[in-house]
């Protein structure tokens, strides 16, 4: 019998006709679960071969990785909690640590990334570290950060670690990026382009506040106004922004700003917050009086404090609370005694109780003056809670 | 006509089967999807940003106890050995009949304190309120309240003295990862509009822990309720209720750990305390609740295992739970039955309501009428043995290779155990599941079918707890 050779299409052709003939005597839903128990089959296969790489994959990176964390982390972590330090110096000491030379040891930038971040995680109550810059560029993580960002490799996660590191790259290798489509690579690019931004750092804040105020962006935005301050560069005017802002959560954010970060002018204005008509803003105000501890705004509090609403009552109690000042022990008592809602009350007799003597003195006044027992077992729950914080103390 | 009948029938199961497996495949890409947006965040960022900034959120964990000596105390550890900055633990001693709430009261030092209880929600009276006199436990806070019979009624009273706009709903006796926080809050960070957080949870009963209640050792259990239960969790929260996520269709968040929006938990009326499934129906209702009041919401999973709880390892604890569930199911159907199809309640009411309807609730009842009609065709003699093999084998082997994709897809989000055999453990229990337990589990929901249909008395009874091996 001769051999008939199919080529091309045909052999497509010639297998399809070989199944639709070997189905042919079977109904249409037997040939449909005939090719659901192939494409399983295949699936199966494909998974099995795909996990034990990706297995292996994991293993040989983990050990690479633990061994390079563990020959250098500690130099590295020297090196950035010390103070000024040359570049000369940086390669002497990372040389030590595994003997390789300043190419090889740039060769491995990829796994100091993980050393540096988790450094970074590790002492977050550090604004910033002095010789992260020259550090990166001496590991070569300046470098690899600007070759992806360049090659367009792994952009996501090279800008979230140059915003949580606060890497400065040149301002030109972002330009691809603050404007990209993806909305979580552009918020992020701009995070960057605070930090390494020369002309302008804050030429998109306004409009991506406004149209972002989650708590993760701001939460984003304190992390980096935090580190410009620590390096004395230029802080955003928060006052104009809250004032250009539309949305409330953003220019409350703002506000709120002002007490962590804002100059002495800055901080003179937020009373003129105090009489805003968005209760939140009147909010923020109230807690950056709160953190600034301005005595000359506490009277102004005291005297726009009937016309709110008990949220803000309550931020109002809470600020005044901050001076343990005698002069606001009255207050705290009207306070309890006027409102309606347990909550103020509560908070009242508590800033009342922490106040000082004089405070103390007023608050076991009340004590032996009620007769609701539910004013007695508020009173009581201050006492003992204030009881159990000075126990804490002690220990 | 019996004949004509089975023919109907054989085709009906046929579309049905086929549908879902259309829907497994369709949940499959979108969970993809939903893990890819979860993932892009690195967790070390997400981490710093939380810990250094004065904006985040608090967080209070809440869990009830009943009769839970052998193990409180390790897992109230757990609940303490958080890392997140600003959390508190509420644990509510739900009238307990053993020494749950005095081997509380040594371990941890605590004292009773004056407190005026506002009933926000309902439950039943309170009783004390304990904190600690040793600045560890600082974050402890302890309710003790009459026994309300329900996991609802003891939620409701830590509800009512929670003081974060957050609260984690948690059993007693869930060992936490100590990010678990961290991860739960992070949807909640990104958009004001969540309303929920689903965890993934996995069974904790071969895990090896140490003296504080630490997890020293992950591995599945030898047991196999345990190990198959193990299974069905991973296919539950990594393909179903991801994929779900990813359209804002969730069904559930499990009380074993989901995280909530106070305001709304409250406003929506608190835990009912006589519902059978009270996570699914708080969750139908918060949404009912958003919907009623034109808030817009998204209800979110993440792939992340945040929480490991000790399954039921006999098939008594097995038979009451599943039981218990499937009673739930079919409450909860009928007393939200005005939600279905209406476009009103969003993703709820025309999707996950009628799939709940088809997929969850009818399919131990079509499983059943397929084991009578193949006896019954075993006896005539009418089967097709080849179609019979060829069916068989395309459930078994979709069903198998879900098992495997899940197994990889926990590997891939972190693994959930420390060694490789462990994986091939589940495989093999994946391999036995729908000959041993899947025939179970309906056998169970059958039951409390029946058990609600015909009104018989509900007892939620004790799940005992061995603790862990230490």
């Amino acid at each position: 019998m001769e051999d008939i050779r199919f080529y091309g299409w045909d052999t497509i052709r010639y297998y399809w006709f070989v199944i639709q003939n070997h189905f042919s005597g079977w109904s249409w839903q037997i040939s449909v679960a005939y090719t659901i128990v192939f494409c399983c089959s295949v699936a199966l296969i494909l998974l099995g071969l795909v996990f034990a790489f990706r297995v292996q994959r994991r293993n040989r990176r983990n050990k690479h990785q633990a061994l390079i964390a563990d020959k250098y982390t500690e130099t590295i972590k020297q090196i950035l909690l010390s103070d000024s330090m040359p570049a000369s110096s940086m390669i002497e000491l990372l040389k030590k640590c595994d003997g390789k030379d300043e190419d090889e040891i740039k060769s491995e930038a990829k796994s100091f990334i993980p050393i540096l971040v988790s450094i970074r995680t590790s002492l977050t109550e550090l604004a910033y570290f002095p010789n992260l810059q020259i550090l990166a560029t001496v590991c070569g993580v300046r470098e690899y950060c600007e070759k992806s960002l360049l090659e367009g490799h792994d952009v996501f996660n090279t800008i979230q670690m140059m915003a949580m590191l606060q890497l400065v790259v040149s301002e030109g290798r972002l330009a691809n990026y603050v404007n990209h489509r993806d909305y979580d690579t552009r918020l992020m690019a701009r995070l960057c382009f605070i930090v390494c931004g020369i002309n302008d750092p804050y030429k998109f804040l306004l409009e991506d506040i406004e149209h972002n105020s989650s708590s993760m962006y701001t939460m984003m935005l304190h992390y980096t106004f935090a580190w410009m301050k620590a390096q004395d560069k230029k802080m955003p005017n928060f006052i104009n922004l809250a004032n250009n802002l539309e949305n409330e959560d953003a220019a409350s954010f703002m506000i709120n700003e002002v007490g962590f970060f804002g100059t002495d002018e800055e901080k003179a204005e937020i009373p003129l917050f105090l009489t805003s008509k968005s209760y939140k803003c009147r909010e923020a105000a109230i807690k950056s009086i709160h953190l600034v501890n301005s005595e000359e705004t506490y009277d102004k509090l005291v005297e726009m404090y009937p016309d709110q609403i008990e949220e803000t009552k309550r931020e109002i109690i809470k600020a005044l609370g901050v001076p343990k000042n005698n002069k606001y022990n009255e207050f705290f008592v009207a306070a309890y005694e006027d409102s309606p809602s347990k909550e103020t009350k509560e908070a009242a007799l508590r800033c009342l109780y922490d106040n000082n003597k004089e405070g103390r003195y007023q608050f076991v006044l009340l004590q032996q003056k009620t007769t609701d027992p539910e004013q007695s077992t508020l009173m009581q729950k201050i006492d003992s809670i204030g009881a159990l914080k000075m126990i804490y103390e002690l220990q | 006509m019996i004949s004509a009948f089975l023919y109907v029938y054989g085709n009906l199961v046929f579309f049905y089967s086929m549908s879902l497996i259309i829907i497994y495949v369709v949940l499959i890409i979108m969970a993809d999807q939903q893990a890819k947006k979860n993932q892009k965040w690195g967790k070390k960022y997400i981490r710093s940003m939380i810990d250094s900034s004065p904006y985040t959120k608090g967080v209070s964990i809440v869990a009830g106890a009943y009769n839970e000596e052998n193990s409180i105390v390790d897992n109230v550890n757990s609940l303490l050995s958080q890392d997140y900055p600003n959390f508190e633990v509420v644990i509510v001693n739900d009238g307990s009949k053993d020494k749950t709430l005095e081997k509380m009261i040594d371990a941890f030092e605590l004292v009773e304190i004056p407190y005026d209880y506002v009933y926000k929600v309902h439950c039943q009276p309170f009783k004390r309120l304990f904190k600690s006199l040793n600045p560890k436990y600082n974050k402890l806070t302890v309710v003790d309240k009459v026994n309300g019979g329900t996991k609802a009624d003891a939620i409701n009273g830590g509800l009512n003295v929670v003081t974060n706009p957050y609260f984690i709903n948690t059993d007693a006796d869930c060992l936490l990862a100590k990010d678990a926080i961290y991860e739960c809050i992070f949807p909640v960070l990104q958009d004001e509009r969540v309303i929920a957080v689903s965890g993934t949870m996995s069974i904790s009963n071969g895990f090896l822990l140490n003296s504080k209640g630490e997890v020293i050792e992950k591995r599945p259990s030898s047991k196999p309720f345990p190990l198959f239960q193990d299974l069905e969790y991973k296919r539950s929260f990594l393909i179903g209720k991801m994929g779900w996520s990813n359209i804002n269709a969730m069904p559930n968040v499990s009380g074993g750990y989901g995280l909530f929006n106070t305001e709304v938990v409250i406003a929506a009326g608190g835990y009912s305390y006589d519902s059978f499934a009270e996570d699914m129906d708080m969750l139908w209702r918060m949404i009912g609740y958003c919907c009623d009041f034109h808030k817009e919401y998204r209800v979110v999973q993440i792939p992340h295992t945040c929480c490991w709880t000790e399954g039921p390892a006999t098939f008594k604890t097995m038979n009451r739970q599943r039981t218990r569930w499937g009673r739930g199911l079919i409450q909860l159907i009928d007393k939200h039955k005005k939600m279905a199809f209406k476009p009103y309640y969003k993703q709820l009411g025309l999707i996950t309501f009628p799939y709940e309807i088809i997929f969850e609730f009818f399919a131990p009842v079509i499983e059943a009428l397929g084991l009578i009609s193949l006896i019954y065709l075993l006896f005539t003699g009418g089967i097709n043995w080849l179609s019979f093999w060829v069916m068989l084998c395309t459930i078994y082997l979709f069903s198998i290779m879900l098992s495997g994709l899940i197994i990889f897809y926990d590997f891939i989000q972190g693994g959930s155990y420390n060694h490789i055999k462990s994986y091939l453990k589940l495989l093999v229990a994946g391999c036995l599941e729908p000959f041993i337990y899947h025939p179970l589990i309906t056998f169970f929901s059958l039951k409390g079918y029946a058990n609600y249909i015909f009104r018989t008395r509900a007892v939620w009874g004790d799940m005992q707890h061995k603790g862990h091996k230490k």
